[in-house]
């Protein structure tokens, strides 16, 4: 048998193999994104199918009534709104602050010795369980003020959204070139401003992402906002005063002995869910404006 | 009587003066004494081997890099390795005002337009009125050739385009000279040459620059002076003619065999 042959011989059932091996991981990677969009399905079919039929005009219109009132189990308005009033608050907080650190850490991390140990925090903080922040919100919040309120809810849900915030957006900023930094200061622009009109700029879709993810998780949060804003059956948007929320609502319905509001708390869940979906839209909407605008 | 004392005595002045520049990285030693001067009107050509320091002379010529000993002037301002933080900071805002620079990878903002890219830094660096930037900002882009394309991205533009849209940002800082590092060395020979053309009609304008290229033919057409960087030093320079077609050293022969292929 001569040279060539025996080669040929040779490589050939490593090509096969090597084939079937990116032809397998190929089926293994479609086949795991398909079973996270089926498990994401068959989790909204569940709720739908227990709690769509509690979903009704009146859940987003009414209070709550109690067991025996008319118009028993009323709606969840108020939930709804505190929940939006939470949100708005965490993330005036949350989404600034957060942005900042995450700029520090990826812009002036190189040059700076605390930069290291803020990193750390950050990781532990992303990785504190929430209810432990809501006690640190209790502390903090609600004993000096001498009840349960709206902000010590939204301050706890900040520090749940800054880690995650300033984690994501360091990570993005990281990702721009560092020639196109070098492209801005050989202009004569300043670091300042290279950061705020080049770097962030060009990191937008990415940082906006991880603000979404944030304010989505801190949106489901229950356990940060049962020692601070503890939840109301009043209609109310004054922070000072205890915040009812869509998620403390649900899990108090939930814990109840009332088959009705069992059911309402499924429906209550599917409006969390649309109430993400939403955010999540809206935020790609407005970025895709803002894009074309530039563009 | 020496070639710069004679241009002196001409009444011309340099735009570039390095004396003994030094740079290391750690234990190597990049730059070891590099002493070159580039006059007002000028096109200098660096040519070299891989790894000769080429590219970091010109970060060091605006800052983008420190270095470790002697001084670099650029239109009267001096930059020394040890400079006190607000003089320094001071001095690198006059040097970049008056210095553009051009890369190999074009390094165009993604996010912005073409236009966006080139107005930028006149609106927020030399602070031009708007309108006014925009305005120069189309006469550029007409002069290299892509007037159609200002309101484009420049991820769809093509290398040569991109290169031409780059050329027409450091223009619009009106600045005294403009670096180039290997400008054309990731394009293909049609791109290369629409990017060349501009150069050239540029180096025509008297527009001074300092080139680090591989295109010997440009070299030959446009440079003034061509310097020769090997292990961090200025091994040979000389007008084109010279220092291109009768190399007196040995690296410079082997380089030039090299690049002509
Ligand atoms: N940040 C750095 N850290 C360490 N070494 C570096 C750094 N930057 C450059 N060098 C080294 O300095 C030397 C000169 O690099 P430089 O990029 O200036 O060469 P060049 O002449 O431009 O080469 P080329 O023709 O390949 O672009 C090289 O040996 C390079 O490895
Ligand atoms: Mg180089």
């Amino acid at each position: 048998m001569s040279a060539p042959e025996k080669a040929g011989r040779k490589a050939r059932p490593r090509r096969t193999s090597s084939r079937v091996l990116s032809t397998t991981l190929k089926y293994l990677c479609s086949a795991s994104a398909f079973l996270i969009s089926g498990i994401l399905l068959a989790v909204i079919g569940y709720f739908v199918s227990i709690g769509g039929s509690a979903i009704n005009w009146q859940l987003f219109s009414e209070l709550p009534q109690a067991r025996g009132m008319e118009g028993y189990p009323g709606g969840m308005l108020n939930a709804i709104l505190g929940t939006c009033v939470l949100l708005v608050l965490a993330s005036v907080v949350g989404i600034p602050v957060g942005i900042l650190t995450g700029i520090f850490l990826s812009e002036y991390g190189s040059e700076s010795r605390i930069a290291a140990p803020a990193r750390f925090v950050c990781d532990v903080l992303a990785g504190v369980p929430s209810i432990v922040v809501g006690i640190l919100g209790y502390e903090l919040l609600v004993v000096p003020i001498g009840h349960y309120n709206g902000y010590a809810g939204a301050f706890a849900l900040a520090i749940v959204m800054i880690p995650i915030v300033a984690r994501s957006t360091e990570e993005m900023l990281r990702l721009v070139p560092n020639t196109i930094r070098e492209a801005s200061i050989a202009l004569g622009a300043t670091r300042a401003h290279t950061i705020m009109k080049v770097v962030l700029p060009a990191a937008t879709g990415g940082v906006v992402t991880g603000v979404m993810l944030a304010m989505a998780r801190v949106a489901s949060e229950t356990a940060p906002l049962l020692f601070t804003a503890l939840g109301s059956r009043l209609l109310t948007l004054d922070p000072s005063q205890p915040l009812p929320s869509l998620t403390v609502h649900i899990f108090n319905q939930a814990t109840g002995p009332y088959r009705e509001e069992q059911t309402q708390a499924w429906a209550g869940m599917l409006i969390l869910i649309l109430l993400v979906f939403v955010l999540n839209l809206a935020v790609r909407f407005s970025l895709r404006k803002s894009t074309l605008k530039l563009g | 009587m020496s070639e710069v004392a004679s241009a002196r005595a001409a009444g011309q002045s340099p735009v570039i003066r390095v004396a003994d520049l030094h740079k290391r990285h750690g234990e190597l030693e990049v730059l070891r004494g590099i002493t070159l001067e580039v006059q007002r009107g000028d096109v200098a050509v660096i040519i070299g081997p891989s790894g000769g320091g080429k590219s970091t002379f010109l970060r060091c010529l605006n800052g983008l890099e420190r270095f470790d000993e002697g001084r670099v002037t650029i239109h009267g301002t001096t930059l020394l390795p040890q400079m006190e933080r607000s003089l320094e900071a001071r001095a690198l805002r006059e040097v970049r005002a008056h210095v553009g620079m051009v890369f190999q990878q074009f390094h165009l903002f993604p996010h912005m337009t073409v236009l966006e890219n080139i107005v930028e830094a006149p609106i927020h660096v030399a602070h031009v009125p708007p309108e006014e930037a925009r305005t120069r900002a189309r006469t550029l882009l007409e002069r290299v050739g892509l007037a159609a394309k200002a309101e484009r991205r420049p991820g769809v533009l093509s290398g040569g385009e991109q290169q031409r849209v780059a050329i027409a940002r450091a223009l619009a800082m009106n600045p005294e000279v403009i670096l180039f590092d290997e400008p054309t060395s990731s394009l293909d020979p049609r791109m290369t040459g629409e990017v060349l053309s501009v150069m050239s009609d540029l180096a025509q304008e008297g527009l001074t620059m300092l080139v680090v290229t591989h295109a010997m033919a440009f070299a030959r057409k446009a440079a003034k002076h061509v310097h020769v960087f090997h292990e961090g030093r200025v091994v040979e320079s000389g007008p084109p003619e010279q220092v291109l077609e009768d190399p007196r050293e040995r690296v410079t022969r082997e380089f030039l065999r090299l690049a002509w292929g």
